[in-house]
């Protein structure tokens, strides 16, 4: 498939899983009014809601790059003590058409960068040690393209929505199964609404889980579009295919820990650095075989 | 009770406001590749601002090299009294032709490979030579939207209306094609 194909497909889907995304949460909600009936705090529950989820949006988002910067020990870099890294990154942006992002180091053994920051006018790019030394320049070009187009495309903030809309949906759920207890039940079941309020608990017992099935898939979605941007920004699918093997075989021989890693920050690395040997379902990231696939294939 | 004179004037509405975003994301996607444009000429007024202490540096190390020196200074020249853009897309490439020769003889140096000015110099230049390899990609990408808009329907509607023309591809000169031949 063509680069621009691939593009295309990529953001299609994007909408597509948005969509359902939103449709289901639209069922958690009303699942959650069946469950919980129309109590007369419900309006004032919603606006409580809403705003803590205003408050995460425009408060706590913007602080969040630097704390992941922090969290993983990473160094901002000079020009002068790596200016071909510089230079690269700033080549990228300019191809790019985005600002050029703050470039970090992380001292780690670990093979992997990743990109933050709430828009590309405040971004950051960051590599670990050990990737640098490892990648040769086109494969490194790659690697720094892919993590550019997450930037590029507002990736950071998609995920962000998409976490938000996961807190809502968990809420629901946590506090329907909670208050299902407290509320009196034999009038709805002798209303024949027993069956229905069963389905009801079973759903927002799952929700949570689903929500997560479905964040997954964006991010996975996500980290695709990445791939077929950046191999359009460098003309060059063949960089990142590499730099993906070689992080796959590095990754097989001895899989090294990275510090700051965890469920919050593991879809802003280039490789998942929680990978787990079972179902890809989990994965925040796809199939590194089928990433470096789609990339020949460009 | 919507009579059609309502019906009609609604309709004209729509029709007004979508006349507006077209038009609007057309000038948008013009001032795109405008700006791109210009972006070319920071990174080559970039390059051209580190000619002189690439020369100075390099004078002394490779004696024998004055025709190699001198294509260089002369492009630089050809560069600062170049009158419009045809005239400077040409320095332009005597500059990068005259460069790459440069890097290639200098690979004989090897005193010259040990000074750190000199390998601070070449990577400064060979990552701007990366830059305006990017800004004119990045202004290709924007004339190609630009001109996506301009032929597709039903912008092309609008386009032809106000007056915007199809743009021109960044190309380079067929001599520039050819691989740069290196005498030893």
């Amino acid at each position: 498939m063509t680069l621009y194909a691939e593009i295309g497909r990529n953001n299609r889907t994007t909408l597509v899983l948005f969509l359902i995304y939103s449709l289901f949460y639209g069922l958690v909600f009303a699942t959650f009014l069946i469950v919980v009936g129309f109590q007369p705090d419900l309006p004032l529950f919603t606006l409580t809601s809403v705003f803590l989820l205003l408050i995460f949006y425009f408060i706590i988002f913007p602080r969040a790059p630097q704390m992941v910067l922090s969290v993983t020990g990473a160094r901002e870099l000079k020009k002068k003590e790596d200016p071909y890294l510089y230079n690269v990154v700033e080549g990228l942006a300019i191809g790019a058409g985005i600002p050029m992002p703050k470039i970090y180091v992380i001292e780690s053994e670990a093979l992997n960068a990743f990109a933050t920051g709430i828009d590309p006018n405040h971004s950051y790019v960051a590599i670990t040690s050990a990737l640098r030394k490892k990648l040769n320049r086109l494969e490194l070009e790659g690697v720094l393209a892919h993590e550019m187009s997450h930037i590029k495309n507002f990736d950071i903030r998609t995920m962000l929505v998409a976490s938000m809309f996961a807190m809502a949906i968990a809420l629901l759920a946590n506090l329907g199964l909670r208050m299902m207890w407290t509320r009196s039940s034999s009038d709805d079941r002798k209303n024949g609404g027993g069956a229905v309020f069963a389905i009801a608990i079973v759903f927002l017992f799952l929700a949570p889980i689903i929500s997560l099935l479905m964040r997954l898939a964006i991010s996975r979605n996500r980290e695709y579009a990445a791939d077929a941007s950046g191999a359009m920004l460098t003309r060059y699918p063949p960089g990142l295919a590499s730099a993906l093997e070689k992080i796959k075989t590095e990754y097989e021989k001895k899989p090294v820990q990275m510090k700051g890693a965890n469920d919050a920050t593991r879809h802003l690395f280039i490789f998942d650095p929680m990978k787990r040997q079972l179902m890809s379902l989990l994965s925040t990231h796809p199939d590194i075989d089928d990433r470096i696939k789609r990339l020949k294939a460009m | 009770m919507v009579g059609t004179l309502e019906i009609v004037a609604a309709a004209i509405a729509v029709l007004a406001i979508v006349v507006v975003f077209i038009y609007n994301n057309l000038i948008t996607l013009r001032n795109r590749f405008k700006n791109a444009w210009a972006q070319i000429d920071v990174q080559l007024k970039r390059r051209a601002d580190l000619i002189p202490n690439l020369v100075e540096t390099v004078k002394g190390y490779m004696k024998h090299e004055r025709g190699v020196l001198e294509d260089v200074t002369k492009a630089r020249s050809a560069i600062l009294s170049a009158k419009g853009p045809k005239e400077s897309a040409k320095a332009e490439n005597m500059m990068a032709g005259a460069l790459k020769t440069l890097f290639a003889v200098a690979e004989d140096y090897p005193k010259l490979q040990a000074s750190q000015n000199f390998l601070q110099l070449q990577e400064e230049l060979s990552g701007t030579e990366s830059k305006i390899a990017f800004a004119r990609q990045l202004y290709n990408d924007t004339v190609l939207e630009y001109n996506q808009s301009i032929q597709t329907i039903p912008s092309n509607i609008i386009a032809g209306s106000f007056g915007f023309k199809e743009q021109e591809y960044f190309q380079v000169e067929e001599a520039e094609r050819k691989a740069v031949k290196v005498k030893f």
